[in-house]
């Protein structure tokens, strides 16, 4: 099922990114907020719409968007981005960054160069949203993107 | 003037919407719209001892008159517009313990009388402007500091809070705040050191192991035995100058 971004400016220092199908349905989305000024940027909530995917889809969703998070933090000229982590999408969080984050009163901050952080997402995952190399965490990852992630939000 | 900082040694934040979200070590204020459990509205605490260790300069004691203090912050992430006002408050809970607080609780089992920290005066709050600067100075503290030395045993607690918490757009800075980070708020206090007066000075002996006592020496209390023994030193000195 191939997915298009698509990406909104509802205000000054918000963007909406939408994955949509070739229906043009939305299947996933997230909020980013950021700062030019401050050339930051934060990654919200993940959160897949369409019911009925499949985990591995489900990942697949959650990587594009953040696929296309970053890229657009590249073009608005940020160098750092950050997000906090629940428990249950530690493991992607991980994954995707590259790095353990810091430990917050029970989730995780991830705060990375953004370079860093595109550059080793780029390298470990593909365009089509498939994380590369099977690796121990990969099925946790896939039962966090099931769990966590509710529709009806 | 001399000057001492102080180091913050309780630090959090508290979350309006995940209540029960307050890590310690961490400071954050302000909003953020971003969806289901990671939308928030963020206030910070800290504590200062200004008659505990000094990072820099040394304890200040009840004798010294503090003619300045400033608050000093280093930035770390910064969202939405810039220029936005934060308020500083004194926390009105003594026994705030950053290791168990969150919006509702000060302390495990202690609630907050108002959700989102109990603020007190005196002092008068203090307004800041949130910058992106990578060291941010708060001028204004005077009044915590004299506050605290006058009435809460040198105890320095603030609150800081955005003025504006529901704003149109995510608004928010996060400050370091590690309680291992020197980078951690820290209270920088200009003060008057005002030596102890030497007793010597009351009446120096103009003659070895002579003293005139008068009536109001007579009639003064008991001293402690600091004061005490500052006086057996004092007249040691002058007694090692006459030899």
């Amino acid at each position: 099922m191939p997915l298009t971004p698509d990406i909104t400016h509802p205000s000054p220092h918000t963007a909406v990114i939408r994955l949509r199908d070739g229906a043009g349905d939305v299947i996933a989305d997230v909020t980013c907020v950021y700062s030019r000024a401050a050339a930051t940027g934060a990654l919200g909530e993940l959160r897949v719409r369409r019911a009925g995917l499949t985990a591995r889809e489900r990942v697949r969703a959650l990587v594009l968007l953040v696929r296309e998070a970053l890229a657009l933090a590249d073009h608005l000229g940020l160098t750092r981005v950050l997000t906090e982590a629940s428990a249950e999408a530690v493991p992607l969080a991980r994954r995707l960054a590259g790095s353990d984050g810091a430990e917050a009163g029970g989730r995780r901050l991830f705060l990375a160069e953004l370079a860093t952080v595109r550059t080793h997402v780029l390298t470990t995952t593909t365009p089509a949203g498939d994380l590369t190399g099977a690796r121990d965490d990969d099925a946790a990852i896939e039962e966090a993107a099931r769990a966590a992630v509710d529709v009806r939000r | 003037m001399p000057q001492s900082t102080f180091a913050a040694d309780g630090t959090q934040f508290i979350d309006g919407v995940s209540q029960s979200y307050a890590p310690a070590g961490f400071w954050w204020v302000g909003t953020g719209y971003l969806g289901g459990s990671k939308s928030f509205v963020r206030r910070s605490l800290a504590s200062f001892d200004v008659y505990g260790r000094a990072v820099a300069g040394r304890p200040l004691t009840p004798s010294d008159t503090v003619t300045a203090a400033e608050l000093l912050l280093s930035p770390v992430t910064a969202v939405g517009p810039a220029g936005w006002s934060a308020t500083i408050d004194r926390v009105a809970r003594a026994d705030w313990d950053y290791a168990s607080a969150d919006w509702t609780h000060y302390k495990a089992g202690g609630l907050w009388t108002t959700p989102g920290g109990d603020a007190g005066t005196p002092p008068a709050p203090v307004t800041m402007t949130a910058s992106l600067a990578s060291e941010q100075v708060v001028p204004g503290m005077l009044g915590f500091v004299t506050d605290a030395m006058a009435l809460r045993s040198g105890r320095v607690l603030l609150r800081v809070r955005a003025v504006n918490e529901a704003p149109a757009d995510s608004t928010w800075v996060s400050y370091d705040a590690a309680l291992t980070s020197p980078a951690r708020p820290r209270l920088r206090v200009t003060y008057v050191a005002t030596e102890p007066s030497p007793i010597a000075h009351e009446a120096p002996p103009t003659m070895r192991g002579t003293r005139a006592v008068s009536a109001a020496d007579a009639a003064r209390p008991a001293r402690s035995a600091d004061v005490a023994r500052t006086s057996v030193a004092a007249l040691s000195r002058d007694e090692a100058r006459a030899d």
